[in-house]
């Protein structure tokens, strides 16, 4: 069976007859699929979610904690950017529809929207890593160093975070603004608009407080629904860039076959995608207080 | 339905958008490129044809990779892949998704309900794990590629065609159409169907370029058939044969940038019929 667990763990060596079986018992494997599914449900509970296959003999739940900050740092930051970014570029490209700006920002961002992450990933490693020296090759900081402040430290993360982060905002901060501008010229239609110019508001005044905050909904919503996303794209950016993650955790979990680290993975991004849904609809409530839950 | 003068109106409407009409030409050019590919390449892809990593010359036109195949024959061959890969994908999840979003729509009641649901659980599955999971367990190659695309990517149009097709069936002519006898299929196939095919001609579009960016995500990955070289195999080889050691640029750029140049083609031309028709159903 060429995705047997046992394989991967030997590294591919013709394994003893008493050394497999060793193996089966040592992982539970003789059980039937359900009394696997039970037990691993009732570890899930106690924070227990088995010993990976590849780390041994590290367990999965301290794999996946070394991995979730990482991800968290990178995939946070970049999202709270593209959400930013395409705020301004939405309310910039829908207050004059059919403008120049507006036609310019609109063929960037499909063009943008086109080109692979991963290929943006790597023109950005190839440029500002191998070629300028700026960031650091790979990795999230660098290994064995001694800094001699905090400060040194955080700056170090940081130059390790950049170009994934940036390569991930560029790639995706289109999304925002296309949904934005759209919902924009929509609104701008509306009679308050009208009014608000006949009471001789400023002009950015109508713009942010009148246009773009009763257009930020549909772009909300969007960012829910693309939550799930964020596993794909953590996939990508991490294997360009070497970077220790979740993401690139679970693709090396799969291609090994260390079938408990990747359900940790899976559970690890779960919990995120969980929580920044309850924190976009905790932002639902606040833009529009006719929600309640 | 398509008339010729509703072609040639279309037409006069289409070409007033400069990016659309850059799109459809950056389309025929590729196309055109790739089905010529053994008279366009200078050499064969696969073999080997100049030393590695050779920076670009005359003899070769954008260099060589790292197992001396010339980047330029790869590029028009792979093409070949990732583009074949685009259109059949997109073509499957177009008629299984309209087919689904269509008698889910008219149907309603159980059947609605129950192909709804089975959408739902396509459509919050999170894809690329899932597909990096499939392929890892039914083995790389382009065949696998397209069984694991296919069966999760119809949901997105099968939604969308769904709600055109809800509004659609409320009109006046459907309900003639029952009151004098007409059949399920027929009113679905000459009643609702054209007048919602503009929508999915427009998604049709997109849907190629998710495809051709998933096609190369995937091989990126290594789940890919190293022996159909596409353009996302090639970014594959670069990434894990040292190309950016040897700053060999020229085997890092051109295949995202054909991969980028296509998928915004197909990008604008969506976009374009998408407001067009959109505004022609607003019209009605």
């Amino acid at each position: 069976m060429p995705g047997s667990p046992l394989y991967a763990i030997a590294g591919g060596i013709k394994l003893t007859p008493e050394a497999r079986q060793a193996l089966i018992e040592r992982f539970g494997l003789d059980a039937s699929i359900q009394e696997q599914f039970w037990r691993y449900f009732a570890g899930v509970f106690r924070g227990d979610l088995g010993v990976s296959f590849y780390h041994y003999p590290r367990a999965v739940t301290a794999v996946v904690m070394d991995a979730l900050p990482w991800t968290l740092l990178i995939i946070g930051s970049s999202l709270i950017l593209q959400v930013i970014i395409g705020y301004f570029a939405g309310v910039t490209a829908g207050w004059k529809p059919g403008s120049k700006t507006d036609s310019i920002s609109q063929t960037f961002s499909l063009t943008l929207l086109a080109a692979p992450i991963f290929w943006l990933g790597m023109i950005f490693l190839f440029v500002f890593s191998f070629q300028l020296g700026w960031f650091p090759l790979a990795g999230a900081q660098t290994a064995a160093a001694t800094y001699s402040s905090t400060f040194g430290y955080v700056g170090d993360i940081i130059r390790h975070a950049a170009l994934p982060i940036v390569a991930f905002t560029i790639s995706r901060y289109a999304m925002y603004q296309l949904v934005l501008r759209n919902t924009m010229v929509t609104t701008l239609k509306e009679q308050y608009i009208l009014t608000a110019e006949a009471k001789g508001l400023s002009e950015n005044r109508i713009k942010y407080r009148h246009a773009a905050r009763n257009s930020l909904l549909p772009m909300i919503t969007m960012f829910g629904v693309s939550l799930v996303m964020v596993v794909g794209a953590s996939v990508y950016i991490e294997t360009v860039f070497s970077y220790p993650g979740l993401g690139l955790l679970l693709y090396n979990g799969v291609l090994n076959r260390d079938y408990p680290l990747v359900q940790g993975c899976f559970l690890g991004f779960a919990v995120l995608i969980v929580v920044a849904n309850f924190i976009v609809d905790m932002v639902y409530m606040y833009l529009d207080p006719r929600i309640r839950y | 339905m398509l008339k010729k003068s509703n072609l040639i109106e279309f037409w006069r409407v289409y070409k007033q958008r400069k990016t659309a009409v850059f799109g459809l030409v950056i389309v025929a050019v590729f196309v055109v490129a790739v089905i010529l590919a053994p008279y366009l390449a200078p050499y064969d892809p696969y073999l080997r044809v100049g030393a590695r990593f050779e920076a670009p010359s005359l003899e070769h036109l954008l260099g060589t990779n790292d197992i001396g195949n010339d980047v330029l024959s790869e590029l028009l061959y792979g093409g070949r892949i990732s583009l074949m890969f685009g259109f059949v994908a997109a073509s499957i999840i177009v008629m299984s998704g309209s087919v689904i979003g269509l008698v889910s729509g008219f149907l309603g009641g159980v059947v609605d309900e129950i192909l709804m649901r089975i959408t739902d659980i396509v459509l919050t599955l999170p894809r690329l794990p899932l597909m990096i999971l499939m392929a890892a367990f039914l083995g790389p190659g382009i065949g696998t590629m397209l069984f694991v695309y296919c069966v999760v990517g119809w949901g997105t149009l099968a939604r969308q065609v769904r709600s055109q097709v809800l509004s659609v069936k409320e009109s006046t002519f459907v309900e003639a159409s029952k009151a004098m006898g007409g059949g399920n299929i027929h009113i679905m196939a000459s009643h609702i169907l054209p007048n919602i095919i503009g929508i999915i001609i427009a998604n049709a579009v997109m849907e190629v370029m998710f495809a051709i960016l998933t096609e190369a995500g995937l091989s990126f990955l290594g789940l890919g058939d190293p022996t159909h070289k596409s353009w996302g195999v090639m970014l594959y080889f670069a990434q894990r044969q040292g190309a950016f050691i040897q700053q060999a640029w020229w085997v890092i750029f051109p295949p995202g940038m054909a991969i980028a140049l296509i998928g915004s083609a197909f990008n604008f031309i969506g976009a374009a019929l998408n407001d067009l028709f959109a505004l022609k159903l607003g019209k009605r």
